[in-house]
């Protein structure tokens, strides 16, 4: 097991790069995974959207809009800076700024209301949902003001509002079949795949790379050992390498998703990464032996492994990606990795329609870690030809 | 002699393809990666008409007819589908609609899960609700109005105008671009790397002969410099036009304001990369390390990863967005955008001005008068 031996001495000397790389990784990935897992409640909960108010008078009808609003919206304090505001308004921290001039009560009281002001975001969903309850409020209390004008306004808005919290029962379909997961480790083992990409990608073609060097080659060729031993040990080190970086990500995946252990959807996503971590081990033995140079390795690996992360739904999830960018990622295993992912985290109950949906993603990843191996295996036959 | 070394550290440079990937091709790239998986997260925001399933159970007209109203025409709140609720619940479990709405005695709504488009239909079903409960209540307390009601009712008044805040659209996945421009203009810094090693005879056997010739070595040293910036601001360059021309990206249309500023990031990235180079003592394979190091921490507190950051960071720690040259630079493309004044923009440039002069100062410091009796 010479050359085994050697591949775990090159790994060792790779190992501090490799660290670093890992290390920051993981760190990025467990803040992602943490800003970007939603809780999914159990119970139909409305949307609320994050807006601010200027009122600039203080009366019983904009108290009970603003209190009318809090259902659907929740008051982001500000200072009514433009620079500020505009700002927020960029960055989302409110979608939805309400301007209330003064005298607006007493103008709508007799009949001839001025106008509120709003700021949002152009066209967007966020405005309509905010406009529907401002409209909502004021037109019913104008339903009031019209037919009961003996009753104070004070009383009208509490018609108002008791009227607005009238409210319809909403069901939602399949929730008796849901278990209780979090959903969170969808996040970390769609992630994972950036990781072990490029931690593989790298460490695989740090070994290669030193025996595809020419002059090690032919040193190699005339020792009693095949060549055939000697690619067998080489792609055991590799194998070995990459199998621990998946146990130590699949460790830590614990740390997200303790409570979920005995789940089988958790074991489910531990036999995709496995089977996404030896397909990926093919795709760094093609490289390896493609490349030449330690610069090219790097500039291989960032953009294989951002390009794939990108369309394939790593970073921005295969919903919201075109059709035309997930048709290209189709071609990809990591999109395939990703997918089952995405239909783990949807099993509401094991039902044999959606596993198999699984088990056809997983057998893709499979075959194209078998493509790329067979692809490298031809590779480096004809380059041993042209060494000889 | 200026020229000499002008025209030969151009050719050098030009043949470097390793800062060549990284400038030039690897921004392209990347930017393509972010145009293809951010181009449709804005459109995200965007409100289309909801689809919802409609079973009509209880065959009640009037409701059918608002339903109706409200999904005609171009600004139509739905899309409606009227089905039997056993295809109703096909059609939502496979996301074709975003909720059932079945009549009957009272309106109930049926989703597979919250979100915005679902919380309109609900805000939609309570309004009927809730506008039986306000005729309920004048019906009870002042039956003779009831007429004035439901004439009100059939009104249709706006309460609200759109008042605009800024001159451009508030399309916060414009930052990962000018965050990717920052980070190329860091990878300049390989190039001020490049030409300290050309000068330092401690550093490379070129500089070493460099060093012998009867030049001074500011002059050597600026004319290497002058190349490395006409190289890299015809990169960045590059990098805007694919940006603008090919992924139509939108800078906005301050377009000397924009050109002056990336001219200024040039200067400032080729001078961090002096600084590092300067300020690290070890070999070239350590400094590259922790230049790539420090522009990915300084590109992702800028934005790159997640426009989020740049807001908290800017909020909570202003004087790290002030000190943070990739921060700096998004900065500045992000305020010529989108504010309608110049405050924050001069704010930045003056920053990157700073910066630059601090950067250059130390290399100098380091380059100037360096002599060796032997290597």
């Amino acid at each position: 097991m010479s050359v085994f031996s050697v591949c775990l001495r090159v790994l060792k000397k790779n190992l501090p790069t490799i660290l670093i790389y890992f290390f920051v990784f993981v760190m990025v990935s467990s803040i992602i995974t943490v800003m970007t897992a939603p809780s999914e409640p159990g119970e139909f909960e409305k949307t609320k959207i994050p807006m601010a108010i200027f009122a600039q008078e203080n009366t019983p009808l904009v108290e009970g809009l603003k209190e009318s609003l809090g259902q659907q919206a929740y008051f982001v304090e500000t200072e009514d800076n433009r620079e500020k505001l505009q700002e927020a308004l960029f960055f989302r921290r409110v979608h939805y700024i309400l301007r209330i001039p003064a005298g607006f009560t007493e103008a709508f009281i007799q009949g001839n209301p001025i106008m509120l002001e709003r700021t949002s975001i152009p066209g967007s969903t966020s405005a309509i949902y905010i406009d529907l309850r401002i409209d909502r409020y004021l037109e019913t209390l104008r339903l009031y003001t019209a037919a009961m004008p003996e009753t104070g306004i004070r009383e009208k808005v509490n018609f108002v509002l008791s009227d607005l919290a009238v409210e319809t029962k909403v069901e939602i379909a399949g929730s008796e079949n849901r278990t209780n997961d979090t959903g969170i480790l969808k996040y970390y083992f769609n992630f994972l795949a950036y990781t072990i990409m490029f931690a593989i990608i790298f460490g695989v073609s740090a070994i290669l790379l030193v025996f595809n060097d020419t002059d090690i080659k032919r040193r190699n060729l005339c020792s009693p050992l095949s060549s055939n031993k000697i690619s067998l040990q080489c792609f055991l080190a590799c194998a070995l390498f990459a199998l621990a970086n998946w146990v130590v990500l699949a460790a830590l995946s614990a740390v997200f998703g303790f409570d979920e252990i005995a789940s089988p959807s958790t074991w489910l996503y531990l036999i995709n990464s496995l089977v996404f971590t030896i397909c990926i081990s093919g795709l760094a033995f093609f490289i390896g032996n493609l490349t030449k140079s330690r610069e090219v390795v790097t500039a291989v690996a960032n953009i294989i492994t951002l390009g794939t992360s990108f369309l394939s739904g790593v970073f921005v999830p295969q919903e919201i990606l075109g059709e035309n960018v997930l048709r290209i990622a189709s071609f990809m295993p990591t999109y395939w990795y990703v997918r089952a992912n995405g239909r783990i985290a949807g099993l509401a109950d094991l039902n044999i329609q959606s596993l198999s949906d699984v088990f056809i993603s997983i057998a893709i990843q499979l075959a194209f870690g078998a493509a790329f191996l067979i692809a490298a295996l031809v590779i480096g036959k004809r380059r041993q030809v042209t060494a000889e | 002699m200026f020229f000499h070394v002008f025209k030969y550290r151009l050719k050098i440079l030009l043949q470097d393809k390793g800062t060549m990937f990284w400038t030039l091709m690897f921004p392209i790239l990347l930017a393509t990666f972010f145009y293809m998986a951010f181009g449709q997260l804005g459109a995200l925001e965007n409100f289309n008409p909801i689809d919802t399933a409609i079973v009509d159970t209880a065959g009640d007209e009037a409701f059918m007819s608002l339903v109706e109203t409200l999904s005609t025409g171009e600004q139509r709140l739905f899309n409606v589908k009227t089905t039997s609720m056993d295809e109703a619940l096909r059609l939502l479990s496979e996301e074709e609609v975003k909720g059932i709405i079945e009549t009957g005695e009272t309106l109930s709504l049926t989703v597979s899960q919250g979100g915005i488009s679902q919380s309109i239909l609900k805000t939609f079903i309570d309004s009927y609700s809730q506008t039986v409960s306000s005729i309920n209540r004048i019906a009870a307390q002042n039956p003779e109005s009831l007429q004035t009601a439901m004439a009100i009712l059939a009104e249709d008044l706006n309460f609200l105008e759109e008042l605009p805040i800024s001159r451009a659209n508030p399309d916060s996945t414009i930052i990962y671009f000018y965050s990717l421009i920052a980070m190329t203009c860091l990878f300049g810094g390989f190039m001020g790397m490049t030409e300290v090693n050309a000068v330092q005879a401690n550093l490379s056997y070129h500089a070493a002969r460099m060093n012998f010739a009867p030049v001074h070595k500011l002059k050597m040293f600026l004319s290497g410099i002058s190349a490395a910036l006409i190289i890299q601001f015809t990169k960045i360059l590059l990098v805007l036009a694919y940006l603008v021309f090919v992924l139509s990206i939108d800078f906005g249309d301050r377009i000397g304001l924009i050109i002056l500023t990336i001219f200024l990031c040039t200067v400032l990235g080729i001078s961090f990369g002096g600084f590092i180079t300067s300020l690290v003592k070890g070999g070239e394979g350590l400094k590259t390390g922790i230049l790539i190091a420090a522009t990915n921490v300084s590109s992702f507190l800028g934005g790159m990863m997640q426009v989020e950051i740049k807001y908290t960071i800017d909020t909570y720690v202003p004087i790290l967005s002030r000190i943070n040259p990739a921060s700096l630079i998004t900065d500045a493309f992000y305020a010529l955008y989108y504010f309608d004044t110049y405050n924050r923009f001069i704010e930045n440039i003056s920053g990157m001005i700073i910066l630059t002069i601090i950067f250059s100062a130390a290399t100098y410091i380091v380059v100037r008068r360096r002599k060796y009796v032997s290597i």
